[in-house]
């Protein structure tokens, strides 16, 4: 496939990074596949080009291993992005989805799956260290980290004519490239901080910490100081008589996944979650923030096997506990906008399983009330305001399917009998019996042919004993990750900052004059893709302004962030500044 | 975004845009730039119709028992997908035997006169009920009795079958929230029956269980 193009680019970059702040080049190796022309040129060099020194051009294929580094010293420098992207680390990671090599997905892994020779591990290391370190660099310094990065150049070079047998159809594998790119957008814009709140959070946290532990562990009593101990916790279920779900062991499970979703099953319970998650696993100094006051952490797109991104949990804003959002504020004359697929998963599942029942109950809106309403479990007239109760069963049964939830981890998360469970899960199977079927079929492909796909190509592999609740999940979460990087994608060609993308929506920002017009773009940009995921079907995009002086807000951390922002409040007392205080 | 950029980049125009870009110059080994980059989504749509590689199902058997405890079940409101007939349950096996009606007169005491009802499960999946006709034993009748109420309550709604053993009867919970049709097999009774009872079937007077019953060599 690679004849289609007149020239052939493989590049890598050495770049100096901090947390939270954008790629500063450090030199650039690039090299013309078939005439082996090379460019190698260091930081001061770089800096006087105003566009790549190569044809990037839509005649030109731009070869990297994880090409949204590549774009992001791109970005720095200034200079546009390739028209077409093929990306190796992508296109491995496709590869081998499921199927994970001995040493990872990593550019060293794939040359050795290949037989191919490579630097070793510890001269990587060292020279990466070198490159982190800055400048000024020596004249032997300079020629090191030119040869190590032409050393990665070379790499791509020898993979290339590897991998490219086995390589998806070129308009598959440059729609990933081309989301390498929204990548490079959406990590070099980063998400704006309230960055003196964030300070002022960091300085006290571990007084707040103590305090928080004081304020809200007398309704539980489940810390002692700021741990969090299981004894007491078994006596608080007890005393509550709330049912939870077991170890193998017979233990109430305390890990975070169950405990968020008890948490939302029982309200009472929140806050408690929030207060575990926020001391167990929580740094406020490992989110990347840069001096600019934005969060910028690596997405690390097409790492989770659905093809989502996994970004650090840690690092990226969204991946702590919940109230951390709240840090989330334009900056003064700017606003944002989450923008968000209204039931995405659901309306996925009734498009590919081609299911009339489940489209016409997403085209009313609320498919959860339609669902209830087709097995006439509330009356035709019934809203989200009379049958709110059944409506929120309804919506946790589809979601939980969704999952592959069977009926008793299903009536855990429901709060209901697995006998109550099970008849619900058969009311699903029935009133929806073309999407179980398609679903059963999902599940006998995987089993027979060992691999499911996406409608562009993202592929899975499996084993011969697979989980076919992860097989019928992964259609669901794939395609929407395939949906969610076009999204991304159309977005930021149009010249809309996408700040931030978020399991299914996207948070953007623009300047407050211009809002309006960037929002009303980003969602029909948004169904835009969905027409082009779903053969013509536009799923639903509900959106969430946020002006300035307005901050993001997630109802889950609302009460953690009202008492973690008044104890600042207290502590800080009347000499805070006015912005943190507020 | 100014607002000429968003005229230009309207993503109704996303595939002419990448189109356009293309076209703009041709290959120098003299060949136009390949439809493949156009981003065309049905072009490179890969086909996520699972649903036929669900297997068909061929029933080869079905169960002859009443509904278990746990089950949600229909019955068939048709009277031809029930009959009164004799049938042998075998006390030592716990297995029933459909009789020929000409060899009732030599099974006559041994016979246990039933109404077969055809029933589905939530899943489809069919099977024969033999429930005893009333004897006039008043303790035992009430079994019966209210076996057959409860078939008829499940000729119209979702039930499972529930034994009162204190005082010696069935009930019925009523589904909450299952309120879709049943599905029967496509199958007439007759064929119902061949599958249900394909081999304990009394039909001559060779039968092992006839000869066994009647003390002759089997």
């Amino acid at each position: 496939m690679l004849e289609h193009f007149k020239e052939i680019w493989l590049c890598d970059f050495e770049f100096q990074t901090s947390p939270g702040e954008c790629p500063i080049p450090v030199c650039m190796v690039a090299m013309e596949y078939r005439s082996k022309r090379i460019i190698r040129l260091f930081g001061d060099e770089l800096r006087r080009h105003k566009q790549a020194p190569f044809d990037v051009g839509p005649m030109s294929l731009f070869v990297a291993f994880y090409a949204s580094a590549e774009f992001g010293c791109f970005l720095t420098l200034g200079w546009p992005l390739p028209a077409h992207v093929l990306d190796l680390f992508v296109e491995f990671r496709a590869l081998y989805n499921g199927r994970r090599p001995k040493d990872g997905y990593g550019l060293l892994s794939a040359m050795v799956n290949y037989g191919l020779d490579h630097i070793d591990v510890l001269e990587k290391a060292e020279m990466r260290a070198l490159a982190m370190r800055g400048g000024p660099y020596t004249g032997e310094e300079r020629a090191a980290l030119l040869d190590y990065c032409q050393a990665d150049t070379d790499a791509l070079n020898q993979l290339l004519p590897c991998m490219e047998p086995h390589l998806d159809c070129l308009g598959r594998v440059c729609l990933r490239g081309r989301y390498m790119r929204a990548v490079a957008h959406m990590e070099h814009i980063g998400v704006q901080l309230d960055l003196p709140l964030l300070t002022a959070l960091r300085d006290n946290w571990s007084f707040l910490k103590q305090r928080l532990v004081d304020q809200i562990n007398p309704q539980y009593g489940v810390f002692e100081g700021v741990h969090f101990r299981f004894k007491l916790f078994k006596s608080l279920l007890a005393r509550l008589g709330l049912s939870w779900p077991r170890t193998p062991s017979g233990l109430p499970a305390t890990d975070d996944d169950t405990f968020r979703e008890m948490a939302k099953l029982y309200p009472v319970l929140a806050p408690l979650y929030e207060l575990k998650a926020t001391l167990g696993k929580m740094r406020l100094q490992d989110l990347a923030v840069g001096a600019d006051g934005r969060n910028r952490a690596m997405l690390s797109a097409f790492r989770a096997s659905s093809g989502r991104n996994a970004p650090s949990s840690k690092e990226f804003v969204f991946g702590p506990a919940v109230w951390t959002r709240g840090l989330i504020k334009p900056s003064p004359g700017y606003a944002m906008a989450y923008l968000d697929y209204a039931s995405e998963e659901f309306g996925i599942g009734a498009v590919l399983s081609c299911n009339r029942d489940m489209i016409e109950a997403y085209c009313s809106g609320d498919p959860y009330l339609a669902f209830a309403k087709q097995v006439k479990a509330v009356p035709e007239d019934a809203t989200k305001k009379t049958h709110g109760p059944v409506r929120d069963l309804f919506k946790q049964v589809c979601l939980g399917i969704n999952y592959g939830m069977e009926a008793e981890s299903l009536g855990y998360r429901i709060g209901r009998s697995t006998r109550e469970a099970k008849a619900l899960l058969r009311a699903h199977r029935e009133a929806f019996s073309t999407f179980w079927r398609w679903s059963d079929g999902a599940v006998n492909h995987a089993t027979f042919q060992r691999e499911l796909h996406t409608v562009f190509g993202w592929p899975m592999h499996y084993k011969a004993q697979a989980n076919p609740r992860s097989q019928r999940n992964f259609l669901l979460q794939a395609n929407g990750a395939e949906l969610l990087r076009l999204a991304c994608c159309l977005v930021t060609e149009g010249g809309v900052r996408v700040v931030a993308p978020v399991h299914d929506a996207l948070l953007i920002e623009a300047p407050v004059h211009c809002f309006d017009e960037h929002v009303a773009f980003a969602e029909n940009a948004m169904r835009q893709a969905s027409r082009y995921v779903l053969d013509g079907f536009e799923l639903a995009v509900e959106t969430k302004p946020i002006r300035w002086p307005d901050r993001f807000q997630d109802d889950r951390g609302a009460v953690m962030w009202q008492t973690i922002t008044g104890l600042l409040r207290e502590l800080l007392g009347e000499g805070a500044d006015a912005e943190v205080a507020a | 975004m100014s607002a000429k950029k968003s005229e230009e980049k309207d993503v109704t125009d996303f595939q002419n845009l990448i189109t356009s870009v293309q076209s703009e110059q041709t290959f120098t080994n003299g060949k136009a730039l390949s439809e493949d980059l156009t981003f065309d989504p049905d072009k490179f749509r890969l086909p996520q119709d699972f649903s036929g590689e669900v297997g068909v199902v061929e029933l080869l058997s079905i169960p002859v028992r009443k509904p278990g405890k746990q089950t949600w079940f229909r019955v068939h409101p048709g009277e031809q997908y029930r009959m009164n007939c004799g049938v042998i349950l075998l006390d030592d096996t716990r297995e029933t035997y459909l009789v020929a009606p000409e060899l009732y007169p030599d099974l006559a005491k041994f016979l246990t006169p039933v109404t077969i009802y055809t029933w589905v499960n939530y899943h489809g999946t069919p099977a024969l009920w033999p429930a005893k006709l009333p004897t006039g034993n008043r303790r035992g009748d009430r079994w019966s009795t209210t076996a057959h109420e409860a078939a008829k309550v499940a000729m119209t709604q979702w039930v499972q079958l529930e034994s009162l053993m204190d005082s010696g009867n069935y009930q019925v919970v009523r589904a909450p929230y299952l309120k879709a049709e049943p599905k029967f097999p496509p199958k007439s009774f007759r064929e119902l029956l061949t599958l249900g009872f394909k081999d304990a079937r009394i039909e001559d007077k060779g039968h092992p269980v006839y000869k066994e019953l009647l003390g002759s060599d089997v």
